[in-house]
């Protein structure tokens, strides 16, 4: 599955949706889309909205959050010696 | 007597392999802070579900890892099919071996009776690299956690919030409400 649309949606919105909705959360399923105040509170609207199926939530941010995670970076969940 | 407002959760790292004894603290040090969960359905589709009469699967259960170095958590991407959680977000990961496209997932992580649900866990192989290991615990879980980290002991200490819904088992039995205790 892939979210082509949805990520072609947010690309095209950023800019503007920055200007009133910076730091809240979309989110898009096909070319509709809707703004909420926390991540968990997208998913649980996206559930009403749409039930059990593919929906991209993301942060609206001038830039997408880097979030590390060593372990996996690095593959070092296993070596052995 | 006032209701504890966590509870702890003592894990030690002692382990025998073959016939040798691995002490607590190089047990530890080698395997890192493990703890067992279950990973299921974030509890809001759940609900939603069971509204409807559908069949939820049950949660699965396995090690994970408490991974201070990561900021999100990550499940194991097998987990994720089973139990056939959908997408709630793409994310682009680098790694040694180049960059990857992932999904994430909502779901719930299920610690000795503490649920917290995850909108958007990450999905990777973990089981891939370490059997029986279906999520690493990142910073996201842990801002709801307190986490004391003993070396020299080989122990880690886990404080968790008690939420009013929540269900112990014998080894972490709450005291009884007021109202059960026998009169003196």
């Amino acid at each position: 599955m892939s979210f082509e649309t949805e990520l072609a949606v947010f690309a095209q919105h950023r800019a503007e949706w920055l200007t009133d909705h910076e730091g809240q959360f979309v989110l898009i399923k096909g070319t509709e889309y809707s703004f909420y105040s926390s991540d968990d509170e997208a998913y649980r609207a996206g559930v009403d909205k749409y039930g059990d199926v593919d929906v991209l939530i993301k942060q609206v941010l001038s830039e997408d959050l880097v979030e590390d995670s060593p372990a996996l970076l690095y593959g070092l969940l296993n070596v052995s010696t | 007597m006032s209701r504890p407002k966590h509870l702890r959760l003592s894990l030690s790292y002692g382990q025998l392999l073959g016939s040798t004894f691995i002490s607590p603290t190089i047990g530890l040090a080698t395997v890192g802070p493990r703890v067992q969960v279950k990973v299921g359905f974030h509890d809001y589709l759940a609900k939603k579900l069971k509204e409807k009469g559908d069949k939820i699967p049950d949660a699965i259960v396995g090690t994970a890892l408490i991974d201070t170095g990561a900021a999100v958590t990550t499940i194991d991407s097998e987990v994720a099919k089973s139990l056939n959680l959908r997408p709630s977000g793409q994310v682009e990961s680098c790694g040694i071996g180049g960059k990857v496209i992932g999904f994430t997932v909502a779901c719930s992580i299920d610690i000795k009776g503490l649920k917290l649900n995850i909108p958007r866990a990450h999905c990777h192989d973990l089981t891939k690299h370490v059997k029986g290991l279906i999520a690493l615990i990142g910073r996201d879980v842990l801002r709801s956690l307190i986490l004391n980290y003993d070396g020299p002991k080989g122990e880690v200490e886990l404080l968790l919030p008690i939420p009013a819904s929540y269900i112990t088992d014998n080894t972490h039995r709450l005291p009884p409400p007021k109202k059960w205790r026998k009169r003196r």
